[in-house]
C-alpha cells in the first residue's frame, strides 16, 4: 500500500467508517424513545347524544355529521378539519384538546365567538384507534355538551411505521 | 372529472408567478430555480392562503389538488430521468481519492448528525405510528442530498465548471445523489414492508434484480439509441416517444416493486449512454416542457403543502434553527473538512462545502416523498423546506465571498480534457437559466 493510499485509508476510517458505527448506536438508542400517540388521519365521528342548543352551534361549524374529520398531526400539535371548520389542538398522552372555529357566523347563544371545544380521550390500544369525548361551546355555560365517539379510518396511504 | 377551468387557471397563475419570481431572483444573482421555489411557497398557505384565504381557496380548492399533483409528478418523473442522464460515473473516477473521500464524508457527516438530531426531534415532531429507525434514516437521507442540477447551474453561471473546485463538486454531487437515492429507496422499502406489504427481503431482491436487468440488459438496448443517433444525427419522433415509454415503464416497475416511481426514472437516466452530444440532444428534447411547465407546478404543489404557520412559537422555531444548523454543519462542514484533509486549500475547501450544501429542488422531491409516506409530519416538512430554501439561497452569496471572480478566473483550467470540461455543462440545461 502506498503512502497516499495509507493516508486515504486512515482518513476514510475516521471520517466515514467510524461515523457509520456511531449511526448504528444512534439507531439502537432511539428505539427506546416514545413519540406522542398518533391521531393523524381520517376519523368517522358520531354524536352519542344530540341536544337542541348545541346542534345549532355545531351546525355553525359547517360540518356535515356524515363527513369524516381529518386530523393532521405534528408531534403533540395537530390541526383538525371538520367540513369547513378548522382548528388546532394538542395531544398529551391519551388526552386530546382542540378548538374548532366555525365556518359561518354562529347564533347569538353560541358563546362569544362560537368556537367549539373538543375534549377527548384516545383509546390507543384499540384497533382501529378510537376517540371518545365531548364537544362543548366555548364561553357558553348554558349550552349543553355533546358526547361523541370516533373511529379512525384505515389509512389508504402507507405510513412510516413500526 | 377535473374542473378544467380551475386547472388551466392554476397552471397560468403558477407559470406567471414562477417566471416573475425567477426573474427577480436572477437580478439578485440567484439561480432562477431558487426564485421558482420561493414562488411555490408564496402560492401556498404560508403567504397567499394566509393573506387572502378566500382567493387561495378559490384558486386552489382542495378537490383540484389531485390533478395539479398528478401533472407535477409527471414533471418530476421526467426531471429525475434528466438528472440521472446527467450523472456520469467516469467523472468521479477522474477525480481520484480526494473526490471519493469528500463525497462519502459529505454524505456520512450530515447523515449521522441528522440522525443524532432525530433523537431530539422524534418525540417532539413525530408520532408513534412512525418508527424511530425510519424517521432517523429519512432525516439522514434528506439532509445528505445535494442538488446536483442547481449546483451545476451555479457553477456554470460563475464560470467555475472547469476549475478543480467545479469538477470535484460535480463529481461529489453525483455520488451524493446516487447514494442518497439508494438510501431513500431502502427507507421506502423498509417503511412499506413494515405495513403488511411484501417481506423486505422479497422487495429488496426484486429491486436488486430489476437494477441488474436494467444495467446489464436494458442498458445495451439503450446503447442502440446512441448508435442510431450517431449514424443519423438525430432520433425520429417515434424513437423519442419509445424512450419516454421506457422511462415511464421503468418508473412503473419501481413503483410496483414497492419503492417509488422516481427511482425508476432516475435509474433509466443513469444507465443511458453518456456521449456528450447524445445527452445534449435528449436534454433539448425533454427539458423545455419539463422545466418551463411541469416543474413550476411541482414547486406550486410543494408550496401548497408547506405551511410555515405550523412553525409557530419559539420552541418550533428552535427546532427549525437546529435543523438548518445541523444541515449546514454536516454538509458544508463535512465536505470542507474532508476536502481540506485531502489537500485542497482552505478557501477552496470552504467553497466546495458551500456548493455541496446546495439542496434545492432535489431536497423538495425527497421531502415530498417523505410527506407522502408520512414518515415526516407537516410541521417538520415545512421546517425542512425552509432549510432547503436557506441552504440553496446562501450558496451564491457565500461562494461569491469565498471565490470572488478574480480568483475564479485565475483558477480556471482551460487545458482540462475536453470530455471532463464538457460533461457537466450538459446538466445545466436541466434547470432554467
Amino acid at each position: 500500500m502506498s503512502h497516499s493510499n495509507g493516508k486515504f485509508a486512515i482518513a476514510y476510517v475516521f471520517l466515514v467508517a467510524l461515523p457509520i458505527t456511531g449511526l448504528v448506536g444512534i439507531l439502537r438508542s432511539g428505539r427506546s424513545l416514545k413519540a406522542p400517540n398518533s391521531v393523524d388521519g381520517v376519523w368517522n365521528i358520531q354524536a352519542a347524544t344530540t341536544k337542541a342548543p348545541l346542534s345549532s352551534c355545531v351546525s355553525a361549524l359547517g360540518h356535515d355529521p356524515d363527513t369524516p374529520v381529518t386530523i393532521s398531526q405534528s408531534g403533540k400539535n395537530f390541526t383538525i378539519t371538520a367540513g369547513k371548520a378548522r382548528g388546532t389542538g394538542v395531544i398529551d398522552g391519551t388526552a386530546l384538546q382542540a378548538s374548532l372555529s366555525p365556518a359561518k357566523v354562529p347564533a347569538a347563544n353560541c358563546g362569544s365567538d362560537g368556537s367549539v371545544a373538543l375534549t377527548a380521550t384516545l383509546e390507543a390500544k384499540a384497533s382501529p384507534r378510537a376517540l371518545s369525548g365531548i364537544l362543548s361551546v366555548a364561553g357558553c355555560p348554558s349550552c349543553e355538551s355533546v358526547e361523541f365517539h370516533a373511529l379512525k379510518q384505515a389509512s389508504i396511504q402507507k405510513k412510516g411505521g413500526q | 372529472m377535473p374542473n378544467l377551468f380551475t386547472l388551466v387557471l392554476q397552471i397560468a397563475v403558477v407559470l406567471v408567478v414562477c417566471r416573475v419570481a425567477g426573474t427577480l431572483f436572477q437580478k439578485i444573482h440567484q439561480p432562477r430555480v431558487v426564485g421558482e421555489m420561493f414562488a411555490g411557497i408564496m402560492l401556498g398557505p404560508s403567504l397567499l392562503g394566509w393573506v387572502a384565504p378566500h382567493f387561495s381557496a378559490y384558486l386552489f380548492p382542495a378537490s383540484s389538488l389531485g390533478f395539479l399533483n398528478a401533472l407535477s409528478q409527471v414533471g418530476v418523473i421526467i426531471f429525475m430521468f434528466l438528472v440521472g442522464l446527467g450523472i456520469n460515473p467516469r467523472e468521479l473516477k477522474s477525480q481520484g481519492h480526494a473526490a471519493v473521500l469528500t463525497s462519502h464524508v459529505s454524505i456520512t457527516a450530515p447523515f449521522v448528525l441528522a440522525s443524532f438530531l432525530a433523537l431530539y426531534l422524534y418525540p417532539r415532531l413525530s408520532d408513534d405510528s412512525v418508527a424511530f429507525t425510519s424517521f432517523a434514516l429519512f432525516m439522514g437521507a434528506a439532509m445528505s442530498i445535494t442538488a446536483f442540477p442547481v449546483l451545476a447551474r451555479i457553477l456554470n453561471e460563475r464560470n467555475m465548471l472547469q476549475t478543480r473546485l467545479g469538477t470535484v463538486a460535480i463529481a461529489c454531487a453525483a455520488v451524493d445523489d446516487v447514494t442518497g437515492w439508494c438510501i431513500l429507496a431502502y427507507i421506502v422499502v423498509l417503511i412499506r414492508s413494515s405495513h403488511g406489504g411484501m417481506p423486505i427481503w422479497i422487495i429488496l431482491g426484486g429491486v436488486v434484480a430489476f437494477a441488474l436487468i436494467m444495467i446489464y440488459g436494458v442498458q445495451r438496448l439503450l446503447q442502440r439509441f446512441a448508435t442510431i443517433f450517431e449514424n443519423q444525427g438525430g432520433l425520429s419522433e417515434n424513437m423519442v416517444a419509445f424512450m419516454l415509454v421506457l422511462v415511464l415503464a421503468s418508473a412503473l416497475c419501481t413503483e410496483s416493486l414497492g419503492i417509488h416511481l422516481l427511482f425508476g426514472s432516475f435509474l433509466m437516466g443513469a444507465i443511458m449512454p453518456k456521449e456528450q452530444k447524445f445527452v445534449r440532444y435528449l436534454l433539448d428534447r425533454f427539458e423545455t416542457v419539463t422545466v418551463t411547465l411541469l416543474l413550476p407546478l411541482f414547486f406550486a404543489f410543494t408550496g401548497l403543502r408547506t405551511n410555515i404557520t405550523l412553525v409557530k412559537g419559539p420552541e418550533m422555531w428552535l427546532y427549525c434553527a437546529l435543523i438548518v444548523l445541523v444541515a449546514i454543519v454536516g454538509k458544508l462542514g463535512g465536505s470542507m473538512l474532508a476536502s481540506w484533509l485531502t489537500g485542497m486549500p482552505g478557501r477552496e475547501a470552504a467553497g466546495l462545502g458551500t456548493l455541496m450544501n446546495t439542496r434545492g429542488l432535489m431536497e423538495l422531491v425527497i421531502l415530498n416523498i417523505g410527506l407522502d409516506i408520512k414518515v415526516i409530519s407537516p410541521a417538520l416538512f415545512s421546517m425542512m423546506v425552509i432549510m432547503a430554501l436557506i441552504t440553496t439561497f446562501m450558496t451564491s452569496p457565500v461562494l461569491e465571498l469565498l471565490c470572488p471572480e478574480e480568483m475564479r478566473r485565475k483558477e480556471a483550467q482551460p487545458e482540462r480534457s475536453q470530455e471532463v470540461a464538457l460533461q457537466p455543462s450538459a446538466i445545466n440545461a436541466v434547470l432554467p437559466s
